[in-house]
């Protein structure tokens, strides 16, 4: 038997399958990681609109769980990953990166959005890597009653830079409120990225996530959100590029406790070179959850031959008044659209980058802020330009 | 250790050549050294096997096997004593694994007659109106029973064409030898999972079918699981060859639940499709529900060939079923239609697993399952296409019907895919009956009862219109049964 | 009272959301025709769906009787199996029940004997063409990708196959081009020729009315019958609206 290796266990897929597959969980190696010894640069914009407070760590993660009404230490399934005998607060990389982040990160920022306000711009937090560097933050973001905000969160370094983040959001929505937590990742080929979210989802509250991840070599990243309010809506839209030898790896979790809950994942990504993505993404419908729909859908452009897709889609119900689904399109582009495309004078090459920055820029048009749009499509084209 | 009882790391003694193409470097992985260490973590199962290497020996003398059986009988039991069960799917603690020699070596005295089978499958087999013929078979099970001479009314009636159908121990010794040595457990070799050395071990019955080049077989085959007193059928081997441009229709014996106060299944299926031939491999399981139905099925289609399964699960307390077809020849096709219905008690884990390994090959997968009465059903899938599988397609469906709120129903799919020139489709829905669906068929005179049971028919539909008549009757009355059950 | 089909009496409706209908009274006779129209949203389509008895909407007060008999709580199969017949609005699809198979299993519900197929097979082939309809949807999946027109269609055979004595038409000419309206009328002329069926038809629309002897017109507004007159009625709301009605009904309320 092999010696613990020196590194964490993320992005658990609630419901184990065939090991052989590879998906029920991704290692990160702690010795592969960077050597780096700069720290990354925060900036924040517009935090003004929201009350920003900062704790240590272990006390913001035990005030946090005080919100997870919904979640007991629910009992051991045969086959399921004991999520909940772990966590409190049930995060998508999971308790080992919990752990991780506690130590690397001692303070956490507590965003208050108070009661019915409604934020105009985006509270905008930034870490420039520049030339390399590492970071490890922890933030809770507290949209309270009838409240709306928007975070964007944006990770850029320069294009060969290398380093490593680790950041945790851990998001609580009460009743009413509407969240908006976006992410961009625009760091360079050398950067290992571990970005976990988390939210509890109150009475006819909502979780909007969207998240553009162009850049680094290894990203491991997820978002958990435990819908335990009725009507709560939890919608996620990610876009995704991943080139050379990189890796993608995503888990997404959608808990759906209360009643007619909402949960909607769309997954948009083109893959390139040797690059390897896995996706995992679960809607689990919990007993109770009576009106309850959720839908999941992955659409993956594989444009080069030794590209690696494992794509997960799994659903879990306890529960008889749910409406479920899950699909999936894999593959290259279809003949018939090359033979349309090039009638019109597009080549094959041309096409590939077309359909990419498509799919891509519908996502990152989400965003509410000009320049982090801007850059993120430079990002793109620069992305393509680089290959050829 | 608990990760992939399939890459346990124990290797399989070079000296039985387990290199037929490579296959199985394609089912297993290769590089997995850095998930080791979570080995010992999750061993949570502890497994002391009282299996001996007397006791193996016992069964090698019975059998009259030759030499290169026995030993590799003794090579899986070692297999055996060093796997764990697997961590992933649903429990078997129910299975009494320290003493797994009660399940090898069943009491002798069971099941003689009709009169000792219990009520609830008699009485199964009634409302099922079972043809008369097979419930008077079915009934002089003992005495009366003679598997060889099934067997050998069904080698006449084919025999002319040259397809050889008999038992796999008679095959062992006859001019069929050297052919069932080539390919028994090539398939599924006993390094595969733990439960696969367990029957390369202990392996007794089953069934050797040889369909020669060309020969087209125009009714199905059918086996029925011999239940006589040794066990067999208990671990039983079906090696079906189907010969270049053949084409076999085979039916799995269904409606034969097995009885037995043994309570493990642990079969294993493995099935050649040679060169534009096609094979069509029927099942409906309907087990007594005290069964642990760990059964392999594996089917390796060469080029052009086509694989067909129909499966149906309806009995068994636990199931782990998920027949795999490897479309190792180019232009290849596989077609798998399943259906699990779980009820009170059972969990069943049931799919299927698709390997690409050859160019424009194509997989078609629809299933249906059904939960109620607290049933657990999980449909369990991988879609692996290889670099290998140029222009290849797959299509995964899978629909499930939820029919109370104390049931559950998981679907657990991957799509493994590491080629970009590839079609990769897959849907899934999950819901319930609808009530405005009820209340249009209630509106035209039909009762609220038989409105759910004709929507449930209905859904389970494109399953039963793929089997012969006298099964489709028979899983449209086991649903009709199961619905029964579920209103009154 | 006692030579009525259908007695509405003070009905009223609700459901989850709200009260739908007050104090419905309408009696219907056997052979009767009967058009009940009605801004959207007036509870037109309640009125039918809880003739019929769809479990959504809940009689809060007053009683229906069909046939002398009090069925305000009977189960909808049973209201089936004493001749009434609603054609849907938006006709279910049932994956894997054939039509025909469907139509064999009511008529066998409702007479309570088994079907002669030979006889049902030329009856139900030659309603088939009175609608022009392509013999084959016979063996597709009810409704199961059939276009609007279709499916309409498929009511309307249903409902000539099961000859009920009393059918709700809910819309069954909405959102239908004018040939597959005219196949629809022919339809239910055939129906009352047959069986001297008794209707109950939820319209906006005065040419599937064309070729049918309307005895009676009702108009519903915001749940409750505001006016009844005779075949004339449609005419005169076809040309002048419902405003009057709407503004009746508002003045009543204050």
């Amino acid at each position: 038997m092999a010696e613990r290796a020196n590194g964490v266990i993320v992005n658990r897929l609630p419901s184990l399958t065939w090991n052989r597959l590879r998906v029920n969980h991704a290692f990160v190696n702690f010795d592969e990681l960077p050597e780096t010894n700069e720290e990354a640069v925060f900036t924040g914009q517009h935090e003004d609109q929201v009350k920003k407070e900062t704790m240590t760590s272990a006390d913001a993660e035990r005030w946090a769980d005080g919100f997870s009404r919904g979640i007991r230490r629910e009992a051991y399934i045969a086959g399921k990953q004991a999520t909940y005998q772990e966590q409190h607060f049930a995060t998508a990389l999971g308790r080992d990166f919990t752990d991780l982040i506690r130590d690397l990160a001692p303070e956490t920022a507590v965003y208050t959005v108070e009661e019915g306000s409604k934020l105009d711009k985006p509270v905008i937090l930034n870490w420039d890597f520049g030339k390399g560097g590492r970071a490890a933050a922890q933030q809770v973001i507290y949209a309270r009653k009838g409240s709306e905000a928007t975070f964007l969160l944006n990770l850029s370094s320069e294009r060969d830079a290398l380093g490593h983040a680790a950041i945790e959001t851990k998001v609580i929505i009460e009743e009413g409120a509407a969240l908006h937590l976006m992410k961009t990742n625009l760091l360079g080929r050398g950067f290992v990225l571990l970005d976990d979210s988390a939210a509890v989802v109150g009475d006819h509250a909502e979780f909007d996530f969207v998240q553009v991840e162009l850049g680094g070599a290894k990203t491991y990243t997820g978002c958990y959100a435990d819908q335990c309010g009725d009507h709560s809506l939890f919608k996620v839209q990610t876009g995704y590029l991943a080139d050379q030898d990189h890796l993608m790896d995503i888990n997404y979790v959608a808990v759906q406790r209360g009643k007619k809950t909402d949960s909607r994942i769309s997954v948009k990504g083109s893959l390139r070179d040797q690059a390897t993505k896995v996706f995992r993404g679960t809607i689990d419908f919990r007993k109770g959850a009576k009106g309850s729909v959720g839908d999941e859908q992955e659409d993956v452009l594989i444009l080069d031959p030794k590209v690696t897709n494992k794509t997960v889609p799994v659903v879990l119900t306890e529960e008889e008044d749910v409406d479920g689904r899950h699909g999936a399109t894999l593959g290259n582009l279809s003949p018939d659209i090359l033979f349309y495309l090039g009638s019109r004078g597009i080549d094959k090459d041309a096409a590939e980058m077309l359909m990419t920055r498509g799919r891509l820029m519908s996502v990152v048009n989400l965003i509410p802020d000009e320049e982090t749009v801007a850059r993120s499509h430079h990002f793109i084209r620069e992305a393509f330009e680089a290959n050829e | 250790m608990s990760e992939s009882v399939a890459n346990s790391g124990v290797h399989f003694d070079p000296a039985i050549d387990n290199s037929k193409d490579d296959i199985n470097a394609y089912l297993e992985g290769t590089d997995r050294s850095m998930y080791d260490f979570r080995n010992e973590e999750t061993d949570f199962y502890k497994v002391q096997s009282g299996l001996t290497r007397e006791i193996i020996d016992q069964i090698s003398e019975e059998k009259n096997d030759p030499e290169w059986m026995h030993e590799f009988r003794l090579k899986s039991l070692d297999l055996y004593n060093k796997m764990q069960v697997p961590n992933w799917g649903p429990p078997i603690d129910g299975l009494n694994m320290d003493d797994i020699v009660t399940y090898v070596r069943p009491n002798t005295k069971m099941q003689g007659s009709w009169e000792e089978v219990p009520e609830e499958i008699k009485s199964a087999f009634d409302k099922l109106g079972i043809p008369k013929a097979e419930h008077e078979f079915l009934a002089g099970v003992g005495a009366q029973y003679d598997s060889e001479l099934v067997y050998h009314n069904l080698q006449d009636f084919v025999g002319k064409q040259g397809v050889v159908y008999s038992d796999l121990e008679s095959a062992l010794h006859n001019e069929y030898a050297d052919m069932v040595r080539e390919y028994f457990m090539k398939l599924v070799p006993p390094t595969d999972h733990k439960f696969a050395a367990l029957h390369g071990a202990v392996w007794s019955g089953g069934s050797f079918v040889y369909v020669p080049k060309g020969v087209h077989v125009d009714m199905p085959l059918q086996s029925y699981f011999r239940l006589n007193a040794k066990g067999a059928g208990q671990f039983e081997h079906t090696l079906i060859i189907v010969d270049e441009g053949a084409d076999l229709h085979f039916i799995e014996g269904c409606s034969a639940p097995k009885w037995n106060v043994a309570n493990l299944h642990a079969g294993c299926v493995e099935l050649f499709v040679k060169k534009g031939a096609r094979l069509r491999y029927s099942t409906i399981e309907n087990w007594s529900k005290n069964m642990y139905n760990l059964n392999t099925k594996r089917a390796l289609v060469e080029e052009g060939g086509r694989m067909e399964w129909v499966s149906g699960s309806f009995g068994s307390h636990v199931s782990y079923l998920y027949p795999t077809t490897i479309l190792k020849g180019n232009d290849s096709d596989v077609e798998y239609t399943g259906i699990t219905f779980s009820g009170k008690g059972q969990n069943l884990d049931t799919g299927c697993r698709m390997v690409h390994i050859g160019e424009n090959t194509s997989s078609l997968v629809t299933t249906k399952s059904l939960s109620k009465d607290g049933g657990i059903g999980t449909f369990r899938s991988a879609i692996e296409v290889m670099p290998t599988a140029k222009s290849s397609k797959s299509s995964v469906d899978c629909q499930t019907l939820m029919l109370d709120d104390i049931s559950r129903s998981d679907t657990v799919p991957v799509m493994d895919i590491k080629t970009n020139n590839c079609d990769i489709g897959h849907e899934a829905k999950i819901g319930r009956i609808s009530d405005e669906a009820v209340f249009y068929l209630m509106s035209r005179g039909i009762p609220e009862n038989e409105a759910r049971a004709m929507i449930v028919s209905g859904f389970a539909n494109p399953i039963s219109k793929e089997l012969p008549l006298e099964y489709a009757a028979e899983m449209n009355n086991l649903i009709k049964l199961e619905m029964e059950g579920s209103m009154s | 009272m006692s030579d009525s089909l259908l007695q509405v009496k003070d009905l009223s409706v609700a459901i989850e959301e709200g009260q739908i209908l007050h104090d419905v009274n309408l009696t219907i006779r056997p052979g009767e025709t009967h058009v009940l129209m009605g801004p959207n949203g007036a509870g037109k389509s309640t009125l039918g769906n809880t003739l019929m008895g769809n479990p959504v909407y809940h009689v809060t007060g007053g009683q229906i009787f069909f046939d002398g008999q009090d069925i305000t709580r009977e189960t909808t199969d049973k209201r089936a199996k004493a001749g009434m017949f609603m054609s849907f609005q938006n006709p279910l699809e049932v994956p894997g029940l054939s039509l025909e198979s469907f139509i064999r299993n009511s008529l066998r519900q409702q007479t309570g004997k088994p079907v002669r197929i030979m006889q049902f097979k030329k009856q139900l082939e030659e309603t088939m063409a009175l609608l022009n309809m392509d013999p084959s949807y016979a063996d597709r999946d009810l409704n199961v990708g059939f276009s609007g027109g279709e499916k309409k269609k498929a009511e309307i055979l249903q409902m000539l196959m099961l000859a009920p004595k009393f059918a709700i038409l809910d819309e069954t000419d909405s959102g239908l081009d004018v040939d597959a309206v005219r196949t629809v009328s022919k339809g239910i002329e055939e129906y009352h020729k047959r069986s001297d069926g008794a209707l109950l038809i939820i319209t906006h629309n005065a040419k599937i009315l064309e070729s049918l002897a309307v005895d009676y017109t009702h108009v519903l507004v915001k749940g409750s019958l505001v006016t009844t007159g005779g075949a004339d009625l449609v005419q005169k709301i076809n040309e002048e609206g419902f405003e009057q009605y709407i503004e009746e009904a508002a003045k009543a309320n204050e």
